[in-house]
């Protein structure tokens, strides 16, 4: 199919505003600034169903509308580019080879909601993701896309680079604007909410890089065009970033709905020397697990919902037959230890309990009780206060459930059956 | 206000708006446990053990951070509610020790409560216990961050509620533990109010003077009131077998109208009744030394050495009503206190309003608009900040404050008007008419938005600080009553000391060089401390009343020890009416005791008339080029316990000299001079410090200071005076 | 008949047949300020502070052996110690008040109050009847031998 969101990545130079310029870029920008009133792009925008590709999946129309209804000024747009689960690297593509359609995207949004300044808070390990959009914001700002009244209309923004510290929590959407605000990145109560009361208790769009790359196709090619890509609930392109055993991992540009089956076996390449396939995490770290019987699902956020999992930012992890299943929900819940705040008690001290049972049953000391042990954890993890806490466990509790054989033969065996030694 | 129904386990409850689950349920007698949520404190929503279910909600919430909605049905007690709060309460006990027979909070432990009602019934942790051996010791607080349960009331109620900011989070996920900045309390800029150690739920912050010293639940539980400062705190004095053992001020429980929050004084000072400075015998002059005696013995001499002669009469004003009384019953109705800069500020008042008297500090919840007049109000009165502070950020007051130096409360004013001290007057003249005048225009664009800000609102005054003691407090008093009196407001002025009130109505306070008696009676009071500047003047026979060994022991003929305020009986006339003291404990002596013995005057008493006047007050101040001394003692001193407190004296500050950074280049020592007096002192640039101001922290008054003051009591501010170079 | 038996003596008779039958019998009473009887093992005696093998004190004066007392028998002072650790500065026993039913005992949560096998304890002044923290850790040294031959 035609590339929409990796049109321009292929193109030498592409991260230039010339380049951008000349495959079309800032068209539906200067569209929606001189045709287009701020609600007929919101409109639009609802009317192309597009909903977030962050996590949530949370129709960005409507957020805008929220935004735009709010009467506190100024207002501050702020694009979550703080990429930090384990194998996503969907968004890192747009920035390093696209960063003027995330600019424009942020510019058309700024204008729908009439916000006055931008943010693009950057994780702090893409260094040359910094230079890049550094770069490409005083392009624009030469150009005349950024700054006080913009083409000659009476809409101004501003746009800046905030660079993340690595902390994994600030991508969640408050403990983001809590880490612009220079305090600790932790989670803010809910309600408000951040179109209400986010950066500096102003109201505040986020969104993310991969939604805002989107909005210049919306406004260019109109929202019901947008609106026919892909499956008719969450509809769209969307980036697919697939590692793991498959011979071809990289990130892939699929309409919404595509089977897992097909990303993996066709445009993945297949399983690495043609191994079975064993287990497949469909949405990133967080995501529950789906075995090879489950990979006919569509990839979308209903279906793979329907099927006790979620699409989260899309990112494929696929595990082959000689993959310890214990083993990588072991160093997947290392990981969400390692970057949980310490704000809530079930997370904090839940992802650690989980690393200790994990580290004994993989070390071979496990006992059958364990496994009810996780299970009660992982539900009493579900109360966290925020979607880090809630989804941290999906990877122990959902392998747990599915693969109970193999932890059992790892209790049973009083050792890795994978390892050697 | 609009009120609705909500559903909370079957029994329907009335809510408003704005209310959140957990306060319908409170108030309705049902419980929730909660470990993060304070009644005092935002709600934090991080401990998760308050989780409720809702009616039509997929997820378990939190009845802390849980808005009531009208037609809400909530249910605390199903099993799945049970299970959830079983399963976070394991989850903070797995970790946490078990030093429960150590722990001074065991006993009224929230975690060891909630643990018992609703926490599981067995342990399936078979992991080892992961240690987090990080003990932080301050002077008088210690954090043991083993036992923490990270619920962060203490980082809320240090940085929100007393707006220091000095404790923190270091470190992310299980490895989060709590801190002062830089791991120093002193050093981040701990003001030791307590507050964190009473908020904790847990024995993870404690009271260093406390440590390991008794078990909370044996000790007998006092209510009584602070004598320390005019703010008229209400504490609980713990004691056992007639030892005091600890003060806690019980935030949230507390119903004081310091709702139990504390400053260092008041938590920590207790431990003066144990000084070994304390006195406990009557002396008596006996040639060049002075001997002790009976206390029979002490009366007799006293009522021969009184009796038919005239008494200067130097009064200290913590002292009860009661004593007061009889004091004046005693002694006669005429006498040098503390007070008297007070005396003077509520005689300008009076001028206006006719009654030596303020209105009660409760009535700024009433107003919208608190106008606060003076500076260090968080030195003098710490906890009158701190009220002042919570009037904002709880109750959503607005607050406007006029003074010459910055404040920590300017942090949550609305405005602030910071103006040189010669013109605070004139300044308040502006705001006078500006206040009812749209069209004035005072030439200064901060007096008029401040005015604007004032003009048709509901106001209240709140008068302290350094005002009682600024050169300027009669006419200061006339202008601000002058204006309360137009808008038609509530005055408070704050009394710097505990029972100033009662001795300005009891008492013809005069001038120290008023005294022609023949005999110096010195009760309760230190000179350099109470009357700095002055001078005991030569009698015949001097009497002093003290607790402690005090200097003017050794000028002196007879000394007759009395009790402190933590074991006395009686009532104060505080900001907040009358405030009862009561005490457990046992003295071998009493003030009232040896008044007993003594003849009474008989003086009829009379209500004090003050000529109503109605006008302004008249600018006093007028600077050519000296600069402006204020005398300032830090938070821990003023009190006896700056003297005596083995505890206090620990975090008390040190004496320096802040010149504004543009006068004083870097630190160097230099050489004060009132008058003809000189005192060398080391000097420090600060920003803080306005052009023209010299601001003198001292840790405690000492004769230097004393005598660099000379003559000019009651005043501690606004007093002329040059720095040469030493 | 019964004029009889009173003029024969019968009934003495009869008690001195059984006083003769005794007679060569072992006695089961003892002489008891000159002889003892060992207590049993789980027998009740006044209180004692067991000792760590280092020679320092077990109790860290939790305090709750004097909760479970009903009599109010146990009181303690507590402060803290050099090295910041808890210490014990005085534990008194009222044993005028004491049941000896054991409560503080099971109470321990470091088992360091027991009750040892003494029984006699009468004093002629009660002011002793109080003992101190010294008085208890000699007691303890002394359970602890006791104890140590009770096991051999």
């Amino acid at each position: 199919m035609e590339k929409l969101l990796l049109r321009n990545v292929e193109k030498e130079n592409s991260h230039t505003i010339e380049v951008y310029l000349k495959g079309g870029g800032y068209r539906a920008f200067q569209k929606a600034l001189k045709e287009m009133s701020p609600e007929d792009v919101v409109e639009e925008v609802k009317l192309s169903g597009l909903r977030g590709r962050g996590g949530a999946g949370f129709p960005t129309g409507l957020k805008w509308e929220f935004a735009a209804a709010d009467i506190k000024e100024p207002k501050f747009f702020v694009c979550n580019a703080d990429e930090g689960e384990p194998c996503t690297f969907k968004d890192r593509v747009i920035i390093e080879k696209d960063p003027h359609a995330l600019i424009e995207g942020m510019l058309i949004g700024a204008y729908a909601t009439g916000c006055r300044y931008g943010y693009i808070y950057l994780r702090g390990e893409y260094p040359i993701g910094r230079k890049i959009l550094e770069r490409a914001i005083s392009e624009a700002y030469q150009k005349g896309f950024l700054g006080e009244n913009i083409l000659g209309s009476d809409f101004s923004f501003d746009l800046y680079v905030h660079s993340g510290a690595g902390a994994y929590i600030c991508g969640e959407e408050t403990a983001l604007i809590e880490s612009m605000e220079g305090k600790r990145g932790e989670p803010r109560i809910k309600p408000p909410f951040p179109v209400n009361a986010g950066y500096l208790w102003k109201p505040t769009v986020v969104n993310n890089v991969e939604t805002l790359a989107n909005i210049p196709l919306i406004i260019e090619r109109g929202g019901k065009w947008y609106s026919q890509i892909g499956s008719p609930d969450c509809p769209g392109p969307k980036l697919f970033p697939v590692s793991g055993k498959v011979k071809r991992p990289g990130v892939y540009e699929l309409p919404m709905g595509t089977k897992l089956e097909e990303i993996i076996f066709e445009h993945a390449g297949g399983i690495v020397k043609d191994r079975k396939l064993k287990a497949v995490f469909p949405g990133g770290a967080s995501s529950s697990v789906l075995t090879s019987e489950e990979i006919s699902v569509p990839m979308d956020f209903p279906s793979l919902a329907k099927a006790g999992t979620m699409l989260g930012s899309g990112a494929i992890m696929v595990l082959d037959e000689t993959d310890c299943i214990v083993n990588a929900a072991l160093r997947l819940i290392k990981f969400f230890r390692h970057e949980s705040c310490g704000k809530c008690t079930p997370c904090r001290e839940g992802t650690d309990w989980l690393v200790r049972i994990l580290e004994r049953i993989e070390g071979g000391r496990g006992v059958e009780e364990d496994l009810e042990v996780v299970l009660s954890v992982c539900e009493t993890m579900e109360n966290s206060f925020c979607g880090l806490g809630m989804a941290a466990h999906n990877p122990v509790g959902s392998t747990v459930r599915k693969f109970k054989e193999e932890y059992l033969a790892h209790i049973k065996g009083g050792k890795c059956p994978f390892r050697s030694s | 206000m609009e009120s609705f129904k909500i559903v909370i386990d079957g029994k329907e409850c009335e809510a408003f708006a704005g209310d959140t689950v957990l306060e319908v349920a409170e108030r309705n007698g049902i419980v929730i446990p909660v470990f993060c949520y304070h009644k005092e404190l935002r709600p934090e929503g991080a401990c998760r053990v308050c989780l409720v279910e809702v009616e039509g909600a997929p997820r378990l919430v939190t009845a802390c951070t849980l808005k009531a909605m009208p037609d809400m049905v909530v249910k605390t007690n199903t099993e799945r509610v049970k299970r959830a709060r079983a399963g976070v309460i394991e989850l903070i006990l797995n970790n946490h020790t078990l030093e429960c027979p150590i722990c001074d909070k065991s006993g009224e432990c929230e975690l060891q409560m909630t643990g018992f009602r609703n926490g599981p019934k067995k342990s399936r942790y078979r992991e080892k216990r992961r240690e987090k051996d990080i003990v932080i010791k301050g002077p008088l607080i210690e954090i043991d961050n083993d036992r923490c349960i990270l619920c962060r009331r203490c980082i809320r109620m240090c940085g929100e509620n007393m707006g220091n900011r000095v404790l923190g989070i270091l470190n992310r996920g299980y490895k989060a533990y709590i801190s002062p900045f830089n791991g120093d309390f002193l050093e981040g800029g701990c003001e030791h109010c307590g507050s964190c150690v009473d908020v904790c739920p847990v024995g993870s912050l404690l009271d260093r003077a406390f440590k390991y010293k008794d078990r909370p639940w044996r000790m007998d539980k006092t209510w009584t009131t602070c004598s320390l400062c005019g703010s008229g705190c209400t504490i609980e004095v713990d004691s056992y077998h007639g030892k005091v053992k600890r003060v806690v001020g019980r935030i949230g429980v507390n119903r004081g109208h310091n709702k139990g929050y504390l400053c260092v004084r008041g938590k920590w000072g207790w431990d003066i009744i144990y000084s070994e400075k304390r006195l406990k015998e009557p002396l008596l002059r006996q040639g060049d030394s002075l001997v002790k005696v009976d206390f029979e013995k002490a009366v007799e001499v006293l009522k021969e050495k009184l009796e038919g002669r005239e008494v200067n009469l130097f009064l200290e004003s913590s002292l009860t009503s009661e004593e007061l009384t009889k004091i004046r019953d005693v002694f006669g109705g005429k006498a040098v206190s503390d007070s008297y800069g007070y005396y003077k500020l509520l005689r300008g008042i009076a001028s206006i309003t006719g009654a030596l008297n303020t209105s009660l500090f409760s009535s700024i919840y009433s107003s919208d608009v608190v106008f606060v007049l003076g500076d260090f109000i968080e030195e003098f009165t710490p906890v009158i900040a701190t009220l002042l502070r919570l009037a904002v950020i709880q109750k959503g007051k607005r607050l406007i404050r006029l003074g010459t130096f910055p404040s920590k409360l300017d942090s949550v004013s609305f405005s602030t008007l910071l103006v040189p001290q010669e013109e605070i007057i004139d300044t308040l003249k502006h705001l006078i008419v500006g206040t009812f005048d749209s069209s004035y225009q005072s030439g200064n664009k901060e007096i008029d938005s401040v005015a604007k800000s004032l003009r048709g609102k509901k106001l209240s005054f709140v008068v302290g600080g350094n005002v009682p003691f600024s050169v300027e407090s009669e006419e200061i008093g006339k202008t601000v009553a002058f204006l309360a009196d137009r808008a038609g407001a509530p005055l408070v002025a704050i009394p710097p000391k505990a029972n100033s009130l009662k001795v300005v109505e009891l008492f013809d306070l005069v001038e120290p060089s008023n005294l022609k008696g023949e005999v110096n009676v010195l009760i309760n009071c230190e000179l350099e401390r109470d009357f700095p500047g002055v001078e005991l003047p030569s009698a015949d026979f001097t009497v002093i009343f003290t607790p402690f060994y005090t200097p003017e022991v050794s000028q002196a003929d007879l000394v007759i020890p009395i009790e402190l305020g933590l074991e006395k009986r009686g009532t104060f006339k505080g900001i907040e009416g009358e405030l009862s003291l009561d005490s457990v404990l046992e003295t071998p002596f009493s003030l009232l005791e040896v008044l007993k013995y003594l003849p009474s005057k008989g003086i009829s008493s009379k209500e004090k008339q003050v000529p109503l006047i109605k006008e302004p007050g008249k600018k006093v101040l007028h600077r050519k080029r000296e600069l402006l001394l204020t005398v300032l003692p830090n938070r821990t001193g003023w009190n006896s316990v700056s003297y005596y407190s083995e505890n206090v004296v620990k975090v008390s500050g040190k004496r320096e000299l802040l010149l504004n950074s543009q006068e004083l280049r870097e630190p160097k020592l230099v050489s004060l001079r009132v008058e003809n007096k000189e005192l060398q002192v080391q000097a420090v640039p600060d920003a803080s410090v306005p052009k023209g101001h010299a601001l003198l922290r001292v840790e405690r008054f000492t004769r230097d200071i004393s005598s660099l003051l000379r003559g000019n009591f009651p005043f501690l501010s606004g007093i002329k005076c040059e720095i040469l170079e030493a | 008949m019964n004029l009889l038996k009173k003029a024969a003596f019968t009934d003495l008779l009869k008690g001195m047949k059984i006083t003769l039958k005794t007679m060569f019998k072992p006695t089961v009473t003892v002489h008891y300020p000159f002889e003892k009887v060992p207590p049993r093992k789980r027998f009740r005696g006044i209180h004692a502070l067991k000792l760590n093998p280092d020679g320092s004190y077990r109790c860290e004066a939790c305090y709750l052996c004097a909760e479970m007392c009903p009599s109010n028998v146990i009181d303690m002072e507590m402060t803290e110690g050099e090295n910041g650790e808890k210490e014990l500065v005085d534990f008194t026993v009222d044993l005028t008040r004491c049941l000896f039913c054991g409560l503080c005992v099971e109470a321990c949560p470091r088992d360091a109050i027991v009750m040892t096998d003494i029984y006699e304890f009468s004093q002629y002044d009660i002011k002793k009847l109080v003992l101190h923290k010294e008085d208890l850790l000699e007691l303890g040294r002394y359970y602890q031998k006791w104890e140590r031959e009770r096991e051999r």
